[in-house]
Order: structure tokens, then C-alpha cells, then sequence
């Protein structure tokens, strides 16, 4: 995936959230976004998905110019994950999947039918296919909702701290579960506290501090910081994770 | 579990019985019980019952869309609608249903000639309810959480979409329990409209009262033909109750 930031900046109720990003990246699959809360991670990637605008700047990805347009189209070709899974919950987790592939990408119901129990099998949730949301644990709900997002085919997944909401056994399956995106060779932008997580999964990494940009590069970078804030970032989730 | 749960119902059945017993054994007037005369004028009586129905349903059905605009406008981005409605909920809530039913009839109906005292009636209570149907509205729309509708939005479902298939679905069944709690209201204080003298069923059987002296079994058999209607309706609503809660 190809992502260019130009001067992008973001306020929330006249406090400045991103303050004047500019990157380029060309033709990463998995790109890690890292840094403290409140560094503007989370509003980054919702800008980047079109979840919300900036106050200004340009956003390109591969060849969509977000910014511009029309969102309905871009929608359709990513996938989000958010904190917590978001599923809708009336819905069986197997209609959770086909909904949006009969109503929104306009298969036949057969069709979203095959292509959902296929995920499921593969993600081994097709044993929760009819339960709802409410009676599977948090962990295989969001799973279920990375295989959402993933049943629509889409050029980019983006993850937004997927395992926040999570303990840390149902963390595991939830990374790992991520990991098969890598093996798939899936483009996926992922916020994450987890550095050691980001090592195995992304090729690439941003690390943001205070809605700036302090460093990025390939994922190496995190076993050779070259700045101040990187190198006490790291350290102080290393004492963490004590 | 199921056993333990049979054996305590029976328990509380036989409270009852015990102290219906009681009660009918130490009724003074027991030996001149006259429950008959009442069902004598059975005409009137089937008059009265489905008068409380009719006027309880077409009460529902005019409150819940009133109730609805009053959601709407309560949401509204203007904020003098918010307040119209806002107004309008506190003077009902603080308002007996008696009062706000002759006050209406007096000043709203009389000035504009409504001499039909059964449509004046309905107006009135359906007014009165607005405000409950819409605390019920606003109660079930907050049962959709923002996390949702950020679904909804990036999974790129149209507005059309999104009601149908996800809003609407989880609306109707959040909303039902708190709209036949309200119908059981309804049902009851359909009774306060005897006092603008609409013919449900209250005043047909102050009617037969007059007509007969049975005062005591007029009750008794007015008690019962409410319970008829409502009780089935609470049943229905911890029905759907259980349904729902089951999501969460």
C-alpha cells in the first residue's frame, strides 16, 4: 500500500490533535501506528479511513484521494475494526458477515452465505456462526468483526487498538488471528500498544508523540530507536509490560 | 429448578385462594350478593368493554405518533422546538390525568365545538400520553450505542439501510415492553373518562349500578374486566422483556 500525508491537521474543539503531518510511504503491507495516549494515533487512522476529515491537509492512499472522495465508494473498499467489536447485536454472527455483502456489495445471499463460512472456518469461529454477539466471548467477537471487515475484500483493513478492550489471553487470539492477515499478504494499518506485536506483524512504523510525527521507518526501527522520545517510549512499555 | 419454581407458584396461589376465601367469607353483605343483576344488562356491559378497547387503541396508536414528533422535536438542531416539547412533557408529567382531561375538555374541545364527548376524550388522553410514548422513544433510541452507528457508517450502508436492517429490528424490540406498559396505562386511566361522560366501560357499569343497587358486584366485575385486558398485556410485555435482555 502507498500512503501520502500532506499537512494533514485535526482539532477537537479548538485543541489541536494533529498538528501538520507530511509523510510518504510506498508499498508496505503492514504499517504500525505507536506512541502514548493522546499522541493523535486513534485520529490519525479514523482520518486515514475517512471516518472523519481533517480541518486540513491532503490524504492519499494507493490511488484514492480520501479527502475528495465520495465516501460511500471508499467505504466500500476497506475494512475498520474498532476497539471493541461493534458488531450489530441482533444479528447472528454469520449475518453480521452477510448483511453487508448481500445489502451493501449486492451478492446473492448464497454467495455471502459461501464467502462467510469460509472465513469462519479458516478464522475457526464457524461453531459461533449462529450465536450473537452477547453469547461468544469478547475475544471471538473481535475476531468476528476482523472477518467482517475482511469479507468484503477490501484494499486495506485498518485496526484501531484491537485489543484494548480485551484481557490478555483473549489479546493472544486476537493478534494472532491478525498475524494470518500478514500471512495473507493483506495491506492493514494497525494502532497498537503492542511493540513486540508490531515487530512480528507490520514492515513499517510510525511513531507519534503529542499529534506529531517524531519517527518512522522500517519495523527495525524499533530495535534501533533514533530518537529520545522513541527510545523512553519503548522503555517505559518494556516496565509495562513488568 | 423448574420443579422448586412450579412448587412456589403453587404457594402463592394458594395465599391467594386462602385470602380470597377470607375475604368473601367475611363480607358482610354476603347473603344479598347479587352478582347476576350485573351481567343482566350484559348489553350494556359488552357496550363499556369494547368502548375501553376501542378508545384504548386508537389512544395508543395517535399517542405513539404524537409521542414521536415530540422525540423529533426534542432532537431537534432548533432550539426552540427542544423546548416546545420539553415544556410541554414537564406540564403533563406534572399534571393528574383527571385534570388534564376535564381542563382539556373544557378549554380545548368546548371552544372548538367538539360535542362528540367520545372524540373529546380521546384527544385529551392521547395528548396526555404523548409525552410518555416519547420518553419510550428516547429510551429505545439510546439503546443503539455510538459504536454502531460508526459501523453502520464504514461498512457504507444507506441511510435507507440502516434503518431497515439495523436500527429499526433492535428498535421494535426494545420498544415494545415500555409501549404496553404504556397501553396498560392507557387502559386504566381510560376509566377517568367517565367523568366527561364518554361511555367506556367504568361508566357503563356505574350505569347498571344505578339501575340495579348491585353497587359492591359492580365493582367486583369492573376489577375483573380490567384485569382481563391488562393482565394478558403484562404477560406480553415480560415476555419481550426476556427476549431483549437476553441481547445484553
Amino acid at each position: 500500500m502507498d500512503l501520502k500525508l500532506t499537512n494533514i491537521t485535526q482539532e477537537y474543539e479548538q485543541k489541536k490533535i494533529l498538528n501538520q503531518l507530511n509523510i510518504e510511504i510506498k508499498d508496505k503491507s503492514g504499517i504500525a501506528i505507536i506512541g502514548p495516549s493522546g499522541a493523535g494515533k486513534s485520529t490519525l487512522l479514523r482520518l486515514i479511513s475517512g471516518i472523519e476529515d481533517p480541518l486540513q491537509g491532503e490524504i492519499c492512499l494507493n490511488h484514492h484521494e480520501v479527502t475528495h472522495e465520495d465516501k460511500k465508494e471508499y467505504f466500500k473498499k476497506i475494512g475498520f475494526v474498532f476497539q471493541s467489536h461493534n458488531l450489530f447485536p441482533h444479528l447472528s454472527i454469520q449475518r453480521n458477515i452477510t448483511l453487508v455483502l448481500e445489502k451493501v456489495h449486492h451478492l446473492s445471499l448464497d454467495e455471502a452465505n459461501q464467502r462467510a463460512i469460509d472465513l469462519l472456518e479458516q478464522f475457526e469461529l464457524i461453531e459461533h456462526k449462529d450465536k450473537i454477539p452477547a453469547k461468544i466471548s469478547g475475544g471471538q467477537a473481535q475476531r468476528a468483526s476482523i472477518i467482517r471487515s475482511l469479507a468484503i475484500q477490501p484494499e486495506v483493513v485498518f485496526l484501531d487498538e484491537p485489543t484494548s478492550a480485551l484481557d490478555p489471553i483473549l489479546s493472544q487470539e486476537v493478534l494472532k488471528t491478525i498475524l494470518k492477515l500478514r500471512d495473507k499478504k493483506m495491506n492493514f494499518m494497525i494502532v497498537t500498544h503492542e511493540i513486540e506485536f508490531a515487530k512480528k506483524a507490520a514492515d513499517y512504523v510510525i511513531f507519534m508523540e503529542n499529534g506529531n510525527i517524531i519517527e518512522h521507518g522500517m519495523i527495525d526501527l524499533l530495535n534501533n530507536p533514533q530518537t529520545e522520545q522513541l527510545k523512553r517510549f519503548i522503555k517505559n512499555v518494556s516496565y509495562d509490560m513488568i | 429448578m423448574k420443579k422448586n419454581k412450579a412448587f412456589h407458584l403453587g404457594l402463592a396461589i394458594l395465599f391467594y385462594g386462602l385470602l380470597l376465601s377470607f375475604i368473601i367469607l367475611a363480607y358482610p353483605g354476603r347473603s344479598n350478593f347479587r352478582i347476576e343483576a350485573v351481567f343482566g344488562y350484559s348489553n350494556i356491559l359488552f357496550k363499556g368493554y369494547v368502548n375501553t378497547i376501542i378508545v384504548s387503541i386508537v389512544v395508543l396508536i395517535l399517542s405513539i405518533i404524537l409521542g414521536f414528533i415530540l422525540y423529533l422535536l426534542s432532537n431537534s438542531k432548533i432550539l426552540a422546538f427542544k423546548y416546545i416539547s420539553n415544556i410541554f412533557s414537564e406540564v403533563i408529567f406534572g399534571t393528574p390525568t383527571i385534570v388534564f382531561l376535564i381542563v382539556t375538555y373544557y378549554f380545548i374541545a368546548a371552544p372548538l365545538n367538539l360535542s362528540n364527548r367520545f372524540l373529546a376524550g380521546i384527544i385529551g388522553f392521547s395528548l396526555f400520553m404523548g409525552p410518555y410514548m416519547r420518553n419510550a422513544f428516547i429510551g429505545a433510541i439510546k439503546s443503539i450505542d455510538d459504536t454502531q452507528y460508526q459501523a453502520m457508517k464504514v461498512l457504507g450502508f444507506t441511510s435507507y439501510q440502516k434503518y431497515r436492517y439495523i436500527i429499526l429490528p433492535q428498535l421494535v424490540k426494545v420498544i415494545v415492553p415500555p409501549m404496553i406498559g404504556n397501553l396498560a396505562i392507557i387502559i386504566k386511566g381510560s376509566s377517568l373518562l367517565n367523568f366527561i361522560g364518554v361511555e367506556e366501560l367504568y361508566n357503563q357499569i356505574t350505569t347498571i349500578q344505578s339501575r340495579t343497587y348491585a353497587v359492591v358486584e359492580g365493582y367486583l366485575v369492573m376489577f375483573l374486566l380490567y384485569l382481563s385486558i391488562t393482565l394478558p398485556l403484562i404477560f406480553l410485555a415480560k415476555y419481550f422483556e426476556k427476549k431483549v435482555t437476553s441481547w445484553i
